[in-house]
């Protein structure tokens, strides 16, 4: 005779199951992150450093599984678990055979110029075609952490041996380029985005707010005239639902768009004419027009990017005959990227944008807060890169390194012996000019 | 920039409306709340009456601008999850939608100031208060699929998680 | 053929780039140039042999192996460093890149220091005029205790000879290390008379 099953309780069995199982995967990814961090070599102590702080989080979690942690929040810290586990990829592929290690070093360097003292970059390959930044690590751990009355950050400060003014960036780079140096000159672009991150959230959020009433009204108007169908519970709310879509597709598609663009813009003023021709030859890979919607990732059209990026080189594209720029070994290079003005001149990219109406209107948000967004962010730059990078001031040295190229000579030292290294910045410009010189000669020069 | 902040915010908000959800279950039980629960109905109660544009909000202007983005991008989530528990409402015997309006205004007040009703503020009904945890879990719940898919494979075009926007991402080229 | 003194060496180097000039770069501190040769750095890559994996290396062709097969590249951070045990084989680098003039040819010698701890830096020691690259090192440990190496201490010195007159074809594109920015593998198979060689023993 068997006994009447008892009532199932699915929030205690979710309690019982789900405790379990983020116990085992918190002590499964502190133990794999150690192994990481004790095993591979790498080329700064960077990738060392995430995996010790993800190794200790989870640690730290996995105590407090057991008896601390309430179970309204067990799902929630699956998740977070979930996520620092695939920031391990980071640290394993920041191995050094995996990176171009001879530039990360000097790259790392002029980023931490940009982005403050403190800062850490791991660079790192991705198969996938694109260049991204992902972080600050650390902040975003305290930051769900630090409410959590169960969790003692103190501890992880201690084990990690990390403080509070530490901040830990990965930049990615598509794995087919690492050798590439002249395309990475799009990390500008990159730690663009730790600068933009602070306008965003000191300026974009009240600027948001404060524009939002218009627009949400301007959408008002058309979802009236042909509401969506509902029921007699939800008619008013179906409406705010369809206004309220619209608003977050513009908020979104405004954020976005401004973001990359000022991030453009900080490429631009730190590599000059290097980042302008990255961009180029990046973007000839994808359609120039590709309207800012979900499909693209709302970011911004090619040709719309590459205009301000010209807009910011522009001295360097016009000639200065009484300085005698560009000289001959420049004019290649300086031709060049005049394309990139013959593109920009195109406006198919505007009209797209302006046929829909959340891109309109984004637009029209970008286009109105430009010109304090950009002083604001290159006004976050330390006294030593607020100057923009001009090749026209510097061509003089930009050619002497070229000289080294053609006799086989690393470009590192400019006014020959003893002489004085040379900038990132002139090196890349230098190795853009020397491949353009060749490519005159020579179309398929380089593949 | 799509922040790896996005991710923290809605694991943030996620714990908290959970925690808010199994708070309104502990006061129908009558059971004392601790200093978290009540922190976290606060909060939900003070943000969810910004997100609702059914509702009055006592003063926009006096809204943080980072509470009024959150409060854009998790609008269409808080419409989605109140459309779902529809048949709910129904069946509670709901016919107009001055009622809906009514009766979320009553939640958000009652979460704003939980403890002892009075000086107002009418207690929940147990089909009321069931319909705040239905409301507020179903939003928790839609939010962490925001952030892991549910356990789902994610969409993807490569190897690596890159293209997703929901992971920590914050940005790329 | 004499040596070539502080003086002319610092000559060489003052010499346009149009004018074949000796580059050795960079040069960190002024006082790498001695008397007669420069000091060198290590650099921070090495070349380690995977033994584990094969149990000989023929060349000759019985059973090829090719030389990637049994070496393998590693990147040590400047500040870190490379343990090197007694009877092991190491190829680094120097850190700097070197050009040769056409009337120049170098020596690779070690500094008497290293060397009086059992450390070995070059066996095929000459360098010819023209080469342009860094420089390979094979660096060994005859001693019975094992050597810390640091990428960045000076290792090993260049004494330069004059070649009269120029050389009339420089080593140039055609040779077999062309431009090297790190150790390179051994590319004993390529020498022209190793076919010989290979046919004979099969």
């Amino acid at each position: 005779m068997s006994s009447p099953s008892p009532v199932f309780d699915e929030i205690a069995w979710r309690d019982t199951e789900l405790r379990r199982e983020v116990r085992r995967c918190a002590t499964g990814l502190s133990k794999l992150a150690k192994t990481i961090q004790l095993t591979e070599d790498f080329i700064t102590p960077t990738p060392r450093k995430l995996a010790a702080l993800i190794s200790e989080t989870s640690a730290l979690i996995a105590e407090a599984v057991e008896r601390r942690i309430p179970t309204a929040e067990l799902a929630a810290v699956n998740s977070f678990l979930s996520n620092a586990a695939l920031h391990l990829r980071f640290v394993e592929r920041a191995r050094v055979a995996q990176t171009p290690w001879s530039l990360v070093q000097p790259a790392e360097e002029l980023l931490k110029l940009a982005a403050g003292q403190g800062t850490h970059f791991i660079i790192r390959p991705t198969w996938s075609y694109n260049y991204s930044i992902r972080g600050d690590f650390w902040a975003q751990y305290k930051r769900y952490l630090e409410s959590r009355k169960w969790f003692s950050l103190d501890l992880v400060r201690q084990r990690a041996d990390i403080s509070d003014t530490e901040k830990v960036y990965c930049v990615s780079f598509p794995r087919i380029e690492r050798a590439n140096a002249l395309l990475h000159a799009l990390w500008g672009h990159e730690v663009g985005h730790i600068l933009v991150a602070r306008w965003v959230r000191d300026t974009f959020d009240t600027e948001w707010k404060k524009a939002e009433l218009e627009i949400k009204k301007k959408f008002e108007a058309s979802v009236r005239k042909s509401p969506p169908p509902a029921g007699e519970l939800f008619k008013e709310r179906a409406i705010q639902d369809e206004i309220a879509k619209l608003t977050n597709a513009t908020r979104v598609v405004a954020q976005q768009g401004i973001t990359e663009l000022l991030c453009d813009h900080v490429g631009g003023h730190l590599f000059g004419p290097a980042a302008l021709a990255a961009t180029l030859e990046f973007a000839a890979r994808f359609s120039l027009d590709a309207p800012p919607e979900s499909s693209s990732q709302n970011y911004p059209p090619w040709r719309y990017r590459i205009r301000q990026i010209v807009l910011s080189c522009d001295a360097d594209l016009a000639d200065h005959a009484e300085i005698g720029y560009p000289p001959p070994k420049l004019k290649p290079f300086v031709e060049w990227l005049r394309e990139a003005k013959r593109i920009a001149d195109s406006k198919s990219d505007e009209t797209l944008i302006r046929n829909n109406p959340v891109t309109n209107q984004a637009y029209d948000f970008i286009t109105t807060h430009w010109t304090s967004a950009a002083t604001s962010v290159i006004g976050m730059l330390p006294p030593e890169l607020s100057k923009p990078y001009r090749l026209s001031e510097r061509y003089a040295r930009v050619v002497s390194l070229i000289e080294r190229i053609e006799q086989r000579l690393p470009p590192n030292t400019v006014d020959g012996y003893p002489g004085s290294p040379a900038s990132l910045q002139d090196i890349l410009c230098a190795g853009w000019a020397y491949k353009a010189l060749q490519i005159h000669g020579n179309p398929a020069w380089g593949t | 920039m799509e922040d790896l902040s996005s991710v923290v915010s809605l694991l943030t908000m996620s714990s908290n409306l959970e925690h808010a959800a199994m708070s309104l279950r502990k006061i129908l039980e009558e059971r004392e709340l601790d200093e978290t629960e009540t922190a976290a109905l606060k909060w939900a109660g003070e943000f969810l009456r910004v997100v609702d544009w059914g509702t009055a909000v006592p003063d926009a202007q006096d809204v943080d601008g980072h509470v009024a983005v959150q409060a854009t991008s998790i609008r269409p989530t808080f419409y989605a999850c109140l459309f779902r528990i529809g048949p709910e409402f129904k069946e509670a015997g709901f016919t107009k939608e001055s009622e809906v309006t009514s009766f979320l205004g009553k939640l958000y007040h009652n979460l704003e100031q939980p403890g002892a009703p009075g000086r107002g503020r009418p207690k929940l009904k147990a089909t009321e208060a069931d319909l705040g945890y239905q409301l507020l879990h179903g939003m928790a719940e839609a939010l962490l699929v925001q952030v892991d898919s549910n356990g789902s494979p994610r969409p993807y075009t490569t190897d690596e998680w890159d293209q997703t926007p929901n992971e920590f991402a914050i940005a790329s080229v | 053929m004499s040596t070539v003194s502080q003086v002319a060496i610092e000559e060489y180097l003052k010499r346009g780039i149009d004018a074949d000039p000796l580059v050795v770069t960079p040069i960190l501190a002024p006082k790498q140039i001695g008397k007669v040769s420069i000091d060198v750095r290590l650099g921070n890559q090495f070349i380690v042999f995977r033994t584990h994996r094969f149990g000989i290396f023929e060349p000759a062709g019985i059973s090829p192996i090719e030389p990637q097969q049994i070496q393998e590249r590693q990147v040590i951070p400047f500040g870190g460093h490379v343990v090197l045990h007694p009877g092991m084989l190491v190829l680094g680098c120097t850190f700097e890149y070197v050009s040769m003039p056409s009337d120049l040819e170098c020596q690779v010698e070690g500094r008497s220091s290293w060397a009086r701890l059992g450390l070995q830096v070059a066996t095929a020691s000459a360098v010819e005029p023209g080469f342009k690259g860094v420089i390979t090192l094979e660096l060994s440990n005859v001693a019975t205790v094992p050597l810390t190496l640091m990428p960045g201490i000076r290792i090993a010195q260049l004494v330069f000879r004059k070649a009269e007159p120029p050389v009339k074809e420089p080593y140039g594109e055609s040779r077999k290390y062309r431009c090297p920015i790190g150790p390179e593998f051994s590319r004993l198979h390529e020498d022209y008379d190793w076919k010989v060689f290979a046919s004979e023993t099969k």
